[in-house]
Order: C-alpha cells, then sequence, then structure tokens
C-alpha cells in the first residue's frame, strides 16, 4: 500500500517535486513569522511590561538620597510602590565574580519588582529577619545556593561584612541580583539614613513622563534634586508597536498558510481527478473506499510534510545559526524556533495536506465505479 | 445440479440524467450456470457493459431480482460488496486497466494485498498465476514496457489471483490485434475449461464467440431468446 503511494508520488516527478518545494518554501516562511511573532510577543511575557521607573540624585547616580524620602515620593498620584535600592557593591568568595547586590527596602521590593516571583513563605521569612536575604533563581543556581546557605558579602567599599542567611529565591525580573535588607546596613553603618537610589512603580507606561516630573518637582531647588527616570519606557512603547506588527504578522502568516494550501489542493486534485479510474480499477479489484481515501491523503500528507520538514527545518538551521538573538537583545528576545513554533508549523502543513486533498480524495473513493471505468479510455 | 453463478429475472437499468431517461436494461432474466464461458453479443450500446458491471458488483440495478453466487449483491453495502469482489470475482476490461507505476508482478498482488496472505505466499500466487499466462520472465516490467497482449494477459493473471468463482471480461479483445486476441481467448478459454472457472465475456467479436459455451444477444436492453 505504501509502496503505490510512493511510487504514485514518483508518477509525476516534477509536479510532486514542485508542489514540495512550494510548500518547503511557503512554510519557511511562515516559520519565520511565528518566529518573529513569537519573539515579538517575550517581552511581554518576561513581566517587562511592568512599568517602573528610577529616582537617583539629578547630580549622580551614585550619589545618596536621604532615606526619609519615600513617604514624598510614594505619595505622587500615579505611584503604585515604592523601594529604595542600595548598591553595596559586594562579592562572595571570588573577587572576579561581580553580581549585583543591594540592600533593599524588604517589605517593598517586592512590590515594586512586581515581576519577580516568590513563594509567600519564602517572602515572609525574609521580611522577618534583619538578616535574611534573597537571591534571583538565576543568581542562585550560578552559585549553586540554597536556602538556608550562609553567604557573606566581602570586599565592598562600605566597609563591612553583612553575615546573610538566604531565605528566598525569586524568579521573573532581575533574576541576577542580590538584595539584602537596607535596615541592616543601616544599623552596621551607624544609622547615616541614606540609599541609592528609590525605584518606584507606577499605574501606566504612558504616564511615565507625567510621575517623573511630579516626582521631580518635589526636590526642586533643594540640595538633593532629583531625576526620575523610566527604566523600561522605550520597551514600553516599543512593545505596544509590536502589538501592531504582531497582527500584520498574523495576517501575512494566514495568507501564507491560505496560499499554501491553494498550492497543495490544486496540484493534488489535479492528480487525483486524473487517477479517478485508477481509483475504480483498484475498487473493482476489492479496495474499499477507506483504502482510496488513505492512499491519496498519503500520498498528500507526504508530500505536504516532506516539504514542511525542509521549509521549517531550514528556518530552524538559519536563525539558529544566525543567532539573531545577539543582534537584537532587546526587541527580538529569542529569535529562534521554539519547539511550540515547530509543533504548530507541521499542524499546518499537516492539516492542509489533509484538506488539500481531502474533496478530490473523497470524490475518487466515493464515486460509482462503472461511471469512473468508463471515462477510462 | 449445483445452483446458478448468477441467476437473474426481470432486472432492469435506467439511468436518469437530469431531464431524461435511458432505459439501459429492459427486464432481463438470465441464468448462469457453474461452468458456463457465456458470451454476450449486441451492438454498441445495447447495454452489455451495464449488465455485465451489475452482475459483477460494481454497479446496481434499478429493478429486478439479482443473486450472485448465492448472494443478493445488489442489497449489500459498499464495504461488504467491495470485499466480496475481491474473493469471488476477477475483472478483465476492454483497455486493460493496469497500473501504470506498478510492475506487472505488483499489479497482479494487488488484490493479494487485501487478503491475509504473508509476502511469500502471496509470490507463489502471483509467479503461479504469471506463469499460467505465459509471462515468467516479464515480471518486472512495466506495462509500458509490455505489449498490448501482453498487458491483457497480465490483467487476467491479476484478475486470476485471488482464485475467483466468476471472472468478468468487457470486450477483452476489443483493443487487440488477431494474434494476441487469440492468445487471450485461448487463455480464458483454458481457464475456462481446465480450470472450470465461470466466465462472462462481453464482445463484438464473432471469432470470441467459438469459444463460448453459451451465446446471448443484448438489443436495446432486451435480451434476445437463445439460439438453439
Ligand atoms: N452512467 C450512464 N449514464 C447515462 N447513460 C448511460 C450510463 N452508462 C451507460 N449509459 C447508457 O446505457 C446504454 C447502454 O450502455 P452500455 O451498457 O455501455 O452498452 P454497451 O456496453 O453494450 O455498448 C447506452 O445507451 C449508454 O449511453
Ligand atoms: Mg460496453
Amino acid at each position: 500500500m505504501w509502496r503505490l503511494v510512493w511510487k504514485n508520488l514518483l508518477r509525476n516527478k516534477r509536479r510532486s517535486f514542485l508542489t514540495g518545494s512550494s510548500v518547503a518554501v511557503s512554510l519557511f516562511l511562515l516559520s519565520s513569522l511565528a518566529i518573529v511573532y513569537t519573539a515579538l510577543g517575550t517581552p511581554l511575557q518576561h513581566g517587562d511590561a511592568i512599568p517602573i521607573m528610577m529616582v537617583h540624585r539629578a547630580a549622580g547616580i551614585v550619589l545618596p538620597m536621604t532615606a526619609g524620602h519615600r513617604a514624598r515620593i510614594a505619595a505622587v498620584p500615579g505611584v503604585v510602590a515604592t523601594s529604595s535600592l542600595t548598591w553595596f557593591g559586594g562579592y562572595w568568595k571570588d573577587p572576579s565574580d561581580q553580581f549585583g547586590n543591594f540592600a533593599v527596602d524588604a517589605d517593598t521590593i517586592f512590590d515594586v519588582q512586581a515581576a519577580s516571583r516568590i513563594a509567600p513563605e519564602q517572602l515572609a521569612a525574609f521580611k522577618g529577619e534583619r538578616t535574611a536575604a534573597v537571591a534571583g533563581k538565576q543568581l542562585a543556581d550560578k552559585h549553586q545556593w540554597k536556602i538556608g546557605d550562609r553567604i557573606t558579602l566581602l570586599g565592598s567599599m562600605w566597609g563591612i561584612t553583612p553575615e546573610l542567611t538566604l531565605r528566598g529565591i525569586f524568579t521573573g525580573g532581575p533574576e541576577d541580583q542580590f538584595w539584602f535588607h537596607w535596615d541592616y546596613l543601616n544599623e552596621a553603618m551607624g544609622r547615616p539614613n541614606i540609599v541609592g537610589m528609590y525605584f518606584i512603580r507606577i499605574d501606566r507606561a504612558e504616564n511615565a513622563a507625567r510621575i517623573g516630573q511630579a516626582v521631580d518637582k518635589l526636590f526642586r531647588n533643594t540640595d538633593t534634586e532629583t531625576k526620575t527616570e523610566s527604566l523600561n519606557a522605550f520597551l514600553l512603547s516599543f512593545v505596544s508597536l509590536l502589538g501592531n506588527v504582531r497582527l500584520i504578522i498574523l495576517a501575512i502568516g494566514s495568507a501564507v498558510g491560505f496560499a499554501i494550501l491553494l498550492i497543495v489542493a490544486n496540484s493534488m486534485g489535479m492528480s487525483i481527478r486524473e487517477r479517478t479510474a485508477e481509483a475504480a480499477v483498484l475498487r473493482s479489484l476489492g479496495f474499499r473506499s477507506g483504502h482510496i481515501l488513505r492512499l491519496f491523503l498519503g500520498e498528500s500528507l507526504l508530500v505536504t510534510l516532506a516539504g514542511a520538514l525542509l521549509g521549517v527545518g531550514g528556518a530552524t538551521l538559519l536563525y539558529d545559526s544566525l543567532a539573531l538573538s545577539q543582534i537584537g537583545q532587546f526587541v527580538f528576545a529569542d529569535m529562534r524556533m521554539r519547539p511550540e513554533t515547530l509543533v504548530f508549523c507541521m499542524g499546518v502543513s499537516l492539516i492542509v495536506g489533509l484538506a488539500a486533498a481531502g474533496l478530490p480524495a473523497y470524490r475518487a473513493a466515493k464515486t460509482n465505479i462503472a461511471e469512473a471505468l468508463r471515462y477510462v479510455g | 445440479m449445483a445452483e446458478p453463478v448468477v441467476q437473474i429475472s426481470e432486472l432492469s437499468k435506467v439511468f436518469r440524467r437530469d431531464s431524461f431517461e435511458v432505459r439501459a436494461l429492459d427486464r432481463i432474466d438470465l441464468t448462469v450456470e457453474p461452468g458456463d464461458f457465456l458470451c454476450l453479443m449486441g451492438p454498441s450500446g445495447s447495454g452489455k457493459t451495464t449488465l455485465l458491471n451489475i452482475i459483477a458488483g460494481i454497479d446496481r440495478p434499478t429493478d429486478g431480482a439479482l443473486q450472485v453466487l448465492g448472494e443478493d449483491v445488489a442489497e449489500m453495502s459498499e464495504d461488504r460488496l467491495a470485499a466480496w469482489r475481491n474473493v469471488h470475482i476477477g475483472f478483465v476490461f476492454q483497455t486493460f486497466n493496469l497500473i501504470p507505476v506498478l510492475t506487472a508482478y505488483e499489479n497482479v498482488e494487488l488484490p493479494l494485498l487485501l487478503t491475509k496472505l504473508s509476502g511469500e505466499e502471496r509470490k507463489q500466487h502471483v509467479l503461479a498465476v504469471l506463469k499460467l499466462v505465459g509471462l515468467e520472465d516479464r515480471i518486472h516490467h512495466y506495462p509500458r514496457q509490455l505489449s498490448g497482449g501482453q498487458e491483457q494477459r497480465v490483467a487476467i493473471a491479476r484478475a486470476m489471483v485471488t482464485d475467483p468463482t466468476l471472472l468478468v471480461a468487457d470486450e477483452p479483445t476489443g483493443d487487440l490485434d488477431a494474434h494476441s486476441a487469440e492468445e487471450v481467448l485461448e487463455i480464458l478459454s483454458r481457464l475456462n475449461t481446465e480450470f472450470k472457472k465461470t466466465i462472462i465475456m462481453v464482445t463484438h467479436d464473432p471469432r470470441a464467440a467459438k469459444h463460448a459455451t453459451v451465446t446471448r444477444h443484448l438489443e436495446k436492453g432486451q435480451l434476445l431468446p437463445p439460439e438453439s
């Protein structure tokens, strides 16, 4: 049976080849579109859509700010959450292994970094203990830290060596960071009551400019004038633009999918209609309608899937080797073939293969045998 | 006496196309006994093919009673009918109707693919029938590499390979030169005499008729009374 499918394919090699390669080209296009489509969707999935702004000294990002400013900033309309972040700049064991370690306001940091997720009991443990710390998962994995590990931060210009206990590991957001209590740092330093900067989460990305101005206005003409900047305003405005681009891609993708369907349907339709009499001969020998259906559908699937394999495989290789993620890091966070995309594209070609041959195959399988044979010669 | 292979009474077939109708068969009565070599003759359009198709279970009558090998084939479902054809009926067509992408061997093997036979058993059957039609040296040839007469002999082998009870042939010599036609007729004749196959053959060819044990004439859908 399969031999017959195969031999039928080879019967009109040129047509099978043309159909297969049209499918390959179309599927290459389709998978490219799908890859771009998912890549464009990635920033949103990573939680970067949460609008966060940074308040620092206008005179320089490293200059300290007064800890008491927090309440005033939090009162600005549109500010949803406020926390402080103070760069500590220590290392763990290996001085050459730099990572971001910050003294934060433990009670509020996860309200601001809302993209970071942590188990509730871990968060409670972090908040409840002055020497507790949390690390992002990426960082923890890198150092093979487990909850309960004692971590001593060395070599900081602050001149102290905090001895901390890891109480939580968060995922999402700045996973390469390490946070401990600002209170601990403040007390160890003899209560200078200074912080590095404030992080605020605002209600909507569109309000970033207005909120930034409002915050900066609070401290204008003081000796600690501030500058409030959006961490991801650029990205966010881009993301909403990307939404439209994705829509266009979706439309083009659908058109490409439809075009493949037409190509395969046309070629399979032609080839099956030419063989209606042959199908009738097979049926006269005892082949059932189901056999005929399988014969033709199998043929169509074989051409389509072979073409798809080429097209999708080509796309996979190309995008993986180009490593486009290196070029456009920001937006095209992940310009490569994902398993879902692969499954989607193969699924499309499966459906195309079946749908394209469905109607003519059904006709050939069901038509009156005597009549089909009559028009043989 | 064994039961008849074909028993037909008052059988009619009407083709309806939009507004007009063609009465292709008009109240036919016919009995074919086991071992008969029936030759159906008649002018073009007289209903020979239609009658043959109905007997062989690839078309259905409009009216009348029809028993083939004791089965009421007109009432069978399509799938049962297909299985029944595979076991009991061998077809030979005027235009041979071999599958062009398959070799002689593969063409003959086709009906056996529907059986439970193993590859080895199928091979034995296929080689035996190809030998029977004298084509053991052509088994790997494709239809286009064979002469018309050889193609028709492959077709006969394909019809015979499941060892059916009834062989139907619709103008099997219609597309052949005189010599090839004679070869084909001789094979059919041998199948009838040596292998006791019941054969119904449609033909216009008077020479063909001399191999038959019974000859009947159709005219305008009606079966003329047997000549005696
Ligand atoms: N499918 C069909 N639709 C309409 N008319 C048909 C069909 N098949 C056969 N006929 C008509 O039935 C009559 C008998 O045809 P057929 O059995 O092929 O005759 P024969 O084989 O003796 O030449 C003819 O008039 C033919 O035109
Ligand atoms: Mg005819």
